[in-house]
């Protein structure tokens, strides 16, 4: 009798833990169709959602770098537009991020927009652009004419079923993080997964 | 003589008397009790318009200086109304000092915040709004960018009869915060005579908290709190003690409270800032218990990760030089039962909320 109590308190301590980690919400967030950046087999994947005019993004850009950095190769970043609506430029500035995506160079405009902030002003945008040799012409037409559109509303309609009301908010192999946090943290967080993405082959 | 001797036979059963009725109600103060319908201030009455604009308020980013935070930043439902961070989630480039506390049963609160400067939630609502590290917004600013919107100048105008202003603005975001209320946790069922509301371990644990680990000491109560402060002597939070952001706001702290030396605090000394009483030097409020399970990290500064962490540190007596606690000497099994009973007994039911739409 005392032997079965310890097999099953040692049963518990074992798997509360374990089940306290796996019974974390996961969300299943499409990925399809949305730029981002790393490959696309890596075992973790970062959903950011995001706005070039909000000071936490910026804050946190450098550190989610930093992971893919560290991580090399096993972290993928997938950017969903967030944009606030009373932001001036925080709309225009992802129609730049979506235009540069269809051009081949999301990354490079993704990184020039989070360092550029606040300065994301069409005048701004459209020097972006020429800098990073972009066709120009289709680029100020589409930001111009909202041509990011159906993918914005997509992302933001997405934002909206999520219940989410600000940025930025990450989902790491769908577990939700709201704000910003602290580099360990997130690191702590991609561990894990790469321990559970091992323990599944 | 005789006379004499009646009036001290009369004097003693007085002061008898007094010493059984003082004692009563000390006993009936140190009892749990199952959760009561939450109290209401009569000028603030809860009206289903009126949490709805309250809860618009609470999600509206208008509220936050560069429109990065709101209420829900750091008090996020599907976190207990916390945001699951050992220092609270802050204002762009800068740092809070302080963990956020849950808001789940904040309508049973008689002092807000860690050092209760605020004794209603109407007040509480603007400090957080003013707060440089927290949503850092202008209160006057604030209330002509609400006044500039139509649904929010119409919903004010019905549900007050008047145009927007600050005072109402707290009173609708305290209305929905009123009804965050997590009800029929086991101990309330428990409480009310369901015998199997709690498991037998969880039971032991109970007999622990009102006895061996004297939690119910400052634990008590339907809210599980004194609604008291106590020194207790939490140490600083060794992450962040010596960061740069976290040290300007401890300073910040101080200084608008007037501290006379606050370049040099290396402390947080909690409720010692509002009153200046010795008692109150790094004395914190009690937290009320209910939700704990939800509410991690622990203290007014996220020190403790887990509620092992809390028990141990009870268990050893508090934190160094604290005049208030003794060691517990509880066992491991003790240890273990008394957590049963914090995550099984004091979870109540969950607390869905629609996301509003923001005008």
């Amino acid at each position: 009798m005392k032997i079965l109590r310890s097999l099953i308190f040692l049963i518990f301590l074992i798997f509360v833990p374990l089940s306290i980690y796996s019974q974390e919400k996961r969300y299943n967030i499409p990925t399809e169709d949305s730029p981002s950046i790393g490959p696309k087999d890596a075992p973790v994947t970062i959903v950011e959602f995001l706005d070039y005019q909000c000071a936490h993004c910026i804050d946190i850009a450098p550190q989610i770098l930093k992971l893919m950095k560290e991580f090399d190769g096993k972290v993928r970043v997938v950017i969903k537009f967030f944009p606030y609506k009373y932001r001036d430029y925080a709309r225009i500035s992802a129609e730049a991020a979506v235009e540069a995506w269809k051009q081949g160079k999301f990354y490079e405009m993704h990184e020039l927009l989070l360092k550029k902030s606040p300065a994301l002003d069409r005048d701004s945008l459209i020097k972006y652009a020429k800098q990073l040799n972009l066709d120009v012409e289709k680029f100020t037409k589409a930001i111009d004419n909202n041509e990011g559109s159906a993918i914005i509303e997509r992302d933001l309609a997405l934002a909206k079923s999520l219940g989410l009301w600000g940025t930025p908010v990450f989902f790491i192999n769908g577990i939700k993080i709201i704000g910003n946090r602290d580099y360990e943290f997130f690191r702590q967080i991609v561990i894990k997964e790469l321990e559970g993405a091992k323990a599944k082959r | 003589m005789p006379r004499q001797k009646g009036k001290l036979i009369l004097f003693v059963l007085v002061i008898a008397l007094l010493l059984i009725v003082t004692l009563s109600i000390a006993k009936e103060r140190k009892a749990l009790k199952p959760l009561p319908p939450p109290p209401v201030p009569k000028d603030n009455p809860v009206t289903p318009e009126k949490v709805e604009l309250g809860k618009k308020l609470f999600f509206d980013r208008r509220l936050s200086g560069d429109g990065t935070m709101s209420c829900a930043s750091c008090h996020i439902p599907d976190k207990a109304f916390t945001d699951g961070a050992e220092i609270s989630l802050s204002y762009p480039t800068t740092r809070n000092f302080r963990n956020a506390p849950t808001l789940i049963n904040v309508a049973y609160a008689k002092y807000l915040f860690w050092d209760g400067r605020a004794e209603s939630l109407e007040e509480q609502a603007e400090f957080p709004i003013m707060s440089p590290f927290e949503m850092n917004q202008n209160l006057d600013y604030l209330v002509e960018e609400i006044r500039m919107v139509k649904e929010y100048r119409e919903e004010f105008k019905k549900i007050f009869g008047q145009d927007v202003n600050l005072e109402l603005i707290k009173k609708a975001i305290a209305a929905f915060e009123r009804t965050l209320v997590s009800r029929d946790a086991p101990i309330d069922r428990y409480l009310r005579g369901d015998r199997d509301a709690l498991s037998e371990e969880a039971k032991k644990g109970l007999e622990l908290f009102q006895g061996k680990a004297r939690c119910i000491e400052c634990h008590s109560g339907a809210y599980l709190t004194d609604h008291k402060f106590h020194a207790l002597m939490v140490p600083e939070n060794p992450k962040y003690k010596e960061e740069d952001k976290f040290v300007i706001t401890r300073r910040y702290v101080a200084k608008i409270n007037k501290y006379p030396d606050y370049m040099n605090i290396k402390e947080d000394l909690g409720r010692y800032f509002k009153t200046r009483k010795k008692e109150d030097y790094k004395a914190f409020k009690t937290p009320t218990l209910r939700e704990v399970a939800k509410t991690a990290p622990y203290m007014h500064n996220g020190v403790f990760q887990s509620l092992d962490e809390v028990i141990d540190f009870f268990n050893k007596g508090g934190g160094d030089g604290n005049k208030v606690l003794k060691p517990l000497n509880l066992t491991e099994d003790e240890k273990k039962a008394l957590k049963t009973f914090l995550v099984e007994a004091l979870s109540g039911q969950s607390i869905h909320i629609d996301l509003p739409d923001i005008p």
